[in-house]
């Protein structure tokens, strides 16, 4: 098993780097990965809980408040969550 | 708190000042050109300048960042005296600082050359043990990468040895082992005390620019760098505070490469956490099939 980039350079070389570029093409920010780990929209309690401890916070980072409100909008359609918007 | 010495590495190229003054020409990832020291009659041009802003020369031995090659090219001082007048030169501000903080980076500085030294002699008591030799090549480190990095052995052949690299220069040496004995870990590191810094600080071994990749282990990061991305690594699944201060001046993007296992992976979601919206999190699966 590869279990970390050393192992990955060691086995492909410089053939690694095509791994790497898929790999960092498919990476998410911490916003994405918690609205793709979100509880069902049929729990609502769930969701509200869980919007406040792990996405809330990470809203608050962002500064520009039009980036905020997008953010916002995202994890309201993604989650079925209108009414917080 | 910053010194000097490194405000004017972060902003100042080691090869624009080597393209101004030395006429340098690609090899690999690297530049060379005959060395410039007035002493060294360098016919086969054996001055490298390296993507992480330091300069070897595999002739006369001779090694330094950018400010060491502006005091030989202006005929300055190396230290402080160097650093003042390149910052002027290129209209650096230079953070306030008092006359002992000052001291106390040129100290610094010293030991960063004493480790390098140090690191110099591992890399060349590499021809006494060929188990290790064979080691590194196993790692896909081979002899040229083994000499950009001064990768070598230590301990009379018990460990490898990694400089520990943090923006071209050395702050430490670790030791690696050649098996992993569990329960410890694979890495041994200096105290923090050792550090020039005084704590443990990011491991970077290559340029730093936008788009670094960020990872635990100190090998994954020489492979990285060793690719040319640009690379740091924590050491560890918890970053210290110098280590998080260092994060955010990070420029860009960061792209969080975690170990594929369970401790890996809650790492990397704490880091991206953290870093937030800064950082972004690549899945571990380092065995997709390569597609011919």
């Amino acid at each position: 098993m590869i279990k970390d980039v050393a192992d990955l350079f060691a086995m492909e070389g410089e053939g690694a780097r095509q791994i790497l570029e898929e790999l960092r093409g498919e990476a998410q920010d911490a916003l994405a990965l918690s609205i793709s780990e979100a509880p069902p929209s049929s729990n609502t309690l769930g969701q509200y809980r869980y919007f406040k401890a792990e996405q809330l916070p990470l809203l608050m980072r962002l500064e520009d408040p039009a980036e905020r409100r997008a953010a916002l909008e995202d994890i309201a359609i993604a989650q079925s969550l209108k009414r917080l918007v | 708190m910053v010194s000097l010495f490194e405000v004017i590495r972060e902003q100042v190229d080691l090869v624009t000042i080597a393209d101004r003054h030395l006429d340098p020409v690609r090899s690999g990832s690297s530049l060379k050109c005959r060395c410039p020291y007035p002493d060294h009659e360098d016919n086969n041009p054996s001055f490298y300048l390296y993507p992480d802003s330091r300069f070897f020369c595999y002739g006369c031995r001779r090694h330094g960042d950018v400010v060491d090659l502006w005091a030989l090219v202006k005929g300055l001082r190396p230290g402080l005296e160097a650093a003042l007048d390149l910052a002027q030169e290129y209209s650096i501000d230079l953070p306030k600082t008092s006359p002992e903080a000052r001291e106390r980076a040129e100290q610094r500085r010293e030991v960063e050359a004493e480790y390098l030294r140090q690191a110099e002699e591992h890399h060349e008591a590499l021809s006494l043990h060929p188990h290790v030799v064979e080691w590194w090549d196993g790692r896909g480190f081979d002899e040229g990468l083994r000499k950009t990095f001064l990768l070598g052995v230590i301990d009379d052949g018990a460990h490898a040895v990694i400089p520990y690299w943090s923006r071209g220069r050395v702050h430490g040496l670790i030791r690696r082992k050649l098996e992993k004995e569990p329960p410890d870990d694979k890495y041994l590191l200096p105290r923090k005390e050792k550090f020039p810094l005084g704590y443990r600080p990011l491991f970077v071994p290559s340029a730093v620019k936008g788009g670094m990749f960020l990872v635990e282990g100190y090998v994954d990061a020489l492979a990285l760098a060793a690719l040319g991305y640009g690379v740091a690594a924590v050491g560890g699944t918890y970053p210290n505070q110098g280590e998080l201060g260092e994060f955010k001046r990070l420029p860009g993007q960061i792209y969080v490469l975690p170990d594929a296992n369970e401790e890996g992976r809650e790492a990397a979601r704490r880091w991206i956490k953290h870093l937030y919206p800064k950082a972004r999190l690549c899945p571990p699966n380092y065995e997709k099939e390569i597609i011919e």
